[in-house]
């Protein structure tokens, strides 16, 4: 109990820095990926159920056939934005230190981009590989 | 960063025990013992209450604790019916107002009471309000209007209006529900809480208030507002049995629409 401590009032430390007018489309970005994840799961599930083998070749011809390689890529790139965003959130609930905060959520924002382009490029290979 | 154990000086010993002589109908009730002058860490002190000699409900005991076995125990306590949220305090694992939680209620031969939650103790079961209560004038509780007002009439609201503030006006800010909520366990100081976002729902909700859009304003944040994940402990919880969970998602619903949807 500090009683001596008169200022910032206790009024001034609730208000902080005040509102950041924003986290609204982090929030419902990240409830739309979480609703786009259901169908597109569920298709990864049985598509995926369906092949066969599991043999580079199979894997391959199974990815040049119809839009099976599109919707790979969808199903990844929502996937690792929807855990971008949730990771995001464990941080900021759980982190405390102020400078392992924003290095965590920094590296967070590489990591989780560069993973998306690695997804990307490797459906892309597969697809035009020989 | 994370830390797994209570603070050396937080950890709770066992502490004294206090029997009834003679009492036939006997209830334990184990109480948290801090004090902020005798350098102690804090303890659980146990009393026999006998039943016969009791009124029913938990914060008779607590009085009758006080007033015959144990002076020095100290506890915030006013209405006794459920209308101050004074004697908010974590009663068996659940927060609770001890003046309307009977003890028949509760299983078991003992009673554990401990402070609300993740508050600092300023002594035993009195916590620090003085967040909780900035917080609440933060978000500015009162009508905040632009038209003027007829002179000899006051602000009127037809009977349905009247009727979306049932369930909120009723809040009695007693802080159970805040403190039960991991959210704002861990992010107190920046989270607002489940009792002060159904405040300003409450606001939000009386169609004599002005200024919605400032306000909607004020919360978007990804702290003040969006820390709270449902978890719903603050539903569950709710003594007056209110629901701050559905008044957040009323809050998220209503700056989801300012943004267009």
């Amino acid at each position: 109990m500090k009683k001596e401590q008169m200022t910032p009032t206790p009024l001034v430390q609730a208000i902080g820095l005040g509102s950041a007018k924003a986290g609204f489309s982090h929030w419902w970005l990240q409830r739309l990926t979480a609703i786009f994840l259901i169908p597109l799961g569920l298709w990864f599930v049985f598509s995926l159920a369906g092949v066969p083998d599991y043999s580079a070749a199979t894997i391959q011809a199974w990815l040049r056939s119809g839009l099976n390689a599109f919707w790979l890529g969808l199903f990844a790139v929502t996937a690792l934005l929807h855990a971008r965003l949730g990771i995001e959130v464990v941080v900021e609930d759980y982190v405390h230190t102020r400078w392992l905060e924003v290095l965590i959520k920094t590296l967070l924002s590489l990591a989780m981009a560069s993973a998306i382009a690695l997804a990307v490029f490797s459906i892309l290979s597969l697809v035009r590989g020989a | 960063m994370a830390e797994f154990r209570l603070p050396k000086n937080s950890r709770v010993s066992t502490g004294r025990y206090f029997p009834a002589e003679g009492a036939k109908r006997v209830k334990k009730i184990k109480v948290y013992r801090w004090n902020p002058d005798d350098g102690d860490n804090p303890r659980t002190d146990t009393y026999e209450v006998d039943l016969d000699a009791c009124g029913p409900m938990v914060l008779d005991a607590l009085i009758k604790i006080k007033n015959e076995i144990d002076t020095t125990l100290t506890f915030r306590r006013s209405c006794r019916e459920g209308i101050c949220g004074s004697c908010a305090m974590n009663i068996n694992g659940t927060n609770t107002l001890a003046c309307t939680t009977s003890m028949s209620s509760l299983k078991g031969d003992e009673i554990a009471i401990y402070p609300l939650p993740h508050m600092e103790v300023i002594k035993d079961l009195v916590p620090d309000m003085t967040n909780f209560y900035a917080q609440y004038a933060s978000i500015r509780p009162w009508i905040q209007t632009f038209s003027v007002p007829l002179p000899d009439q006051e602000r009127l609201q037809t009977i349905e209006d009247r009727e979306k503030l049932d369930g909120l006006y009723e809040c009695i800010l007693c802080a159970c529900c805040s403190t039960s909520c991991p959210s704002y366990w861990w992010n107190g100081d920046k989270y607002l809480g489940p009792a002060i976002l159904l405040q300003a729902y409450r606001w939000l909700a009386d169609t004599r208030d002005e200024n919605t859009g400032e306000r909607l304003e004020s919360l978007e944040d990804p702290y003040k507002l969006y820390r709270c994940h449902t978890i719903m402990n603050c539903t569950n919880t709710c003594p007056k049995g209110l629901n701050p969970g559905k008044a957040i998602a009323e809050i998220k619903k209503l700056i989801a629409q300012k943004h267009g949807l």
